[in-house]
């Protein structure tokens, strides 16, 4: 079970690509910092993510002017939660 | 023993970060067993013939030959990042092993720390 945080943007990098490519039922994505340009990147809307949980940072969502991403998918998060959630999981891989 | 999973994502001369990278896993092989995973560009590392004298900055690709001398004895890659920039694994400075996507969620999965650069 992994934890899988990215922190760049999917239009710009690979970072979103290479976590989808190698991540697992049971594991989550963080999005936070450009990472977060991502909640509406047509890769986080395939099937074969459904056992996977996404989340988003609230704080870098506003910062970049993406006050309410229309997606059900994504859970928006404080980064006290990203906190919990880093401890929850026995690994994190950052991308 | 702690496994440590080191993960190389970056080609190796536009910046450090795969050099500091490669010397972490120099330092943690005296306390861990560590493992290395070379993704995306991090493969160029170990490509053979780099050639950097008018360049002036250093071909670490040869110190990778040395990590089997500190207990570093397997070094993977998937196939599919292999295949999607034609290099050939007999063209790699080191012996790595090509393995299939799941492979490497397995790899993700069975160590207690992954440190990526």
């Amino acid at each position: 079970m992994l934890l899988h945080t990215i922190n760049k943007s999917p239009y710009d990098h690979r970072a979103l690509r290479s976590c989808i490519q190698f991540c697992s039922a049971g594991d989550a994505i963080v999005l936070l910092e450009d990472g977060v340009y991502g909640v509406t990147h047509q890769d986080l809307q395939q099937s074969a993510l459904e056992d996977i949980k996404l989340f988003a940072v609230q704080a870098d969502l506003l910062a970049r002017g993406l006050p309410d991403p229309q997606t059900e998918r994504i859970q928006i998060i404080t980064y006290d939660t990203f906190v919990a959630l880093c401890v929850d999981y026995p690994r994190i891989k950052s991308w | 023993m702690k496994k440590f999973l080191f993960v190389q994502e970056q080609p190796p001369h536009g910046g450090i970060l795969g050099q500091e990278g490669l010397d972490a896993i120099l330092m943690g092989s005296a306390f861990a067993q560590c493992t290395v995973l070379l993704l995306e560009d991090g493969i160029y590392q170990v490509l053979g013939n780099q050639q950097t004298d008018e360049l002036g900055s250093k071909d670490y690709s040869v110190t990778y030959q040395a990590l089997r001398d500190y207990g570093v004895e397997q070094i993977f890659c998937p196939a599919s990042h292999l295949q999607r920039r034609g290099i050939d694994i007999e063209n790699l400075v080191v012996p790595v092993q090509a393995i299939s996507d799941a492979e490497v969620t397995a790899l993700l999965n069975s160590h207690d720390v992954i440190l990526s650069f």
